[in-house]
């Protein structure tokens, strides 16, 4: 995507009557790195919830082996398919979580390979990996559809990974967190305002990946 | 509806006979709010439309459309005839093998898998034909002074009273609280032009009830639980 997170901060250092300013903010109120942090938690959090934008990528699954981890930094698998290299069939893995299959099979972490992975789970750690309760007996791939962020922002002018059109809601998000800072900053009803206005980029994209909201 | 082009300048001189103090924001950060309130409008709308065609290979059930073009695909067609819109979730629980590489025919179904990639079932069984992309454009924004925007001529006053709101954001207060009703003029202009605006609760809580929904009966559990009973 073109835009960048210098854009939006320059944008937010508007919104705040700060001075535009790339290294740093002119008042004392914030500091530069707790919008970038900001930045990034919205950012996350905007693509988890909306799936808007998802990476496709082939994982190689081995005999054996529980836990595996995409490529780009994911945070959250939307669509997970075991494919099977003897055949090329597919199969859909679906999600469970570690409770359901620690009650459902105690020792499945050392229980011997089953025919096909049937169920996945994300891992907290790494975060942004996901284990198979059951893992393969035989070699094949996991068709992984996942969120994936491609570069975590600085604000030195990396590009966002939310599509341009929806970036201005990753601002209303950032500029919600830096008004609750407590102190002599806290303006209780402009972020809520900015919460809601980041609700509502939410509900639009959701809406957008139904194709509900079509012109018609 | 008459068409009209003005230029970013004149979007902006226009904003400013609004806002009453004009050297409380500059040039650039007025030329953001005006960038950021077209994004808003075509959001809203699906204003700006784009299509795009794409080379379909043997087999190949994904496709991924060339990045930052589309905001959101609306229309798939194959061979001049259009596909018919389902679910991935819908597409994996009726038929689980859908994406198989055997899987091959004249394509049927298209799936929104995210805003710019999509999946079609059968998969083509014939290379190198069309699939032609119907959607709604990446915003085109305007970034010189002298750059166009062309909208239609009504919109002018939602769409710059739209960005009076956005500026005063930064003054806050009850001022800026009181260019609420601006925000809420945009939301409706856009359910003109987009009628599925309107059933949604997204536009129910910017601008409240519509008039239809007004006269509905209020139903309130008695409370808080049983069942609902009307007053």
């Amino acid at each position: 995507m073109s835009r960048l997170d210098s854009d939006l901060i320059t944008e937010m250092q508007d919104a705040l009557i700060e001075t535009r300013n790339a290294s740093s903010m002119t008042t004392d109120i914030w500091t530069l790195d707790e919008l970038v942090d900001s930045l990034n938690d919205r950012q996350a959090s905007f693509l988890r919830q909306t799936g808007c934008i998802l990476t496709r990528e082939s994982i190689t699954g081995y005999i054996g082996v529980h836990r595996y981890e995409p490529a780009s930094n994911s945070v959250g698998i939307r669509r997970l398919v075991w494919v099977r290299r003897s055949d090329g069939d597919r199969h859909p893995v679906h999600r469970a979580t570690t409770w359901e299959s620690d009650n459902r099979n105690p020792t499945w972490m050392r229980g011997r390979a089953v025919t096909r992975p049937r169920t996945f789970g994300e891992t907290l750690t790494p975060a942004d990996a996901f284990e198979v309760f059951e893992a393969p007996n035989e070699v094949g791939s996991f068709d992984a559809l996942y969120v994936g962020i491609s570069s975590a922002l600085t604000g030195a002018g990396v590009a966002l990974t939310v599509p341009d059109d929806f970036a201005h809601y990753i601002k209303w998000g950032v500029l919600a967190d830096l008004l609750l800072k407590r102190g002599q900053p806290e303006d209780r009803a402009r972020a809520a305002y900015c919460e809601a206005r980041f609700e509502e980029g939410i509900e639009l994209a959701k809406l957008f990946m139904t194709n509900e909201v079509r012109r018609g | 509806m008459a068409y009209t082009t003005l230029t970013l300048q004149e979007f902006r001189n226009e904003v400013r006979t609004h806002l009453g103090q004009p050297r409380f924001w500059g040039d650039a950060e007025l030329d953001c709010l005006v960038r950021e309130t077209l994004r808003q409008w075509n959001l809203l709308t699906g204003y700006w439309t784009v299509r795009q065609t794409i080379t379909a290979s043997i087999g190949e059930h994904w496709y991924l459309l060339s990045g930052g073009t589309f905001t959101l695909i609306s229309r798939v067609s194959w061979m001049g005839k259009a596909l018919h819109p389902v679910s991935l979730a819908e597409r994996d629980h009726a038929d689980p093998g859908w994406d198989e590489s055997t899987n091959v025919g004249t394509p049927r179904l298209w799936m929104p898998v995210a805003l710019d990639r999509f999946a079609i079932s059968p998969a083509p069984d014939l290379s190198g034909r069309p699939i032609l992309v119907d959607g709604v454009s990446a915003t085109p924004t305007p970034i010189l002074a002298t750059d166009t925007i062309n909208i239609d001529d009504g919109l002018v006053e939602p769409l710059t009273h739209y960005t009076k709101h956005l500026a005063l954001f930064k003054v806050g207060s009850d001022l800026f609280a009181s260019t609420e009703p601006e925000r809420k003029e945009l939301w409706e202009a856009a359910s003109a032009y987009n009628s599925r605006l309107k059933s949604t609760n997204l536009y129910r809580n910017v601008v409240g009830k519509t008039p239809e929904r007004a006269f509905r009966p209020d139903f309130k559990a008695p409370g808080g639980t049983g069942p609902r009973t009307s007053e």
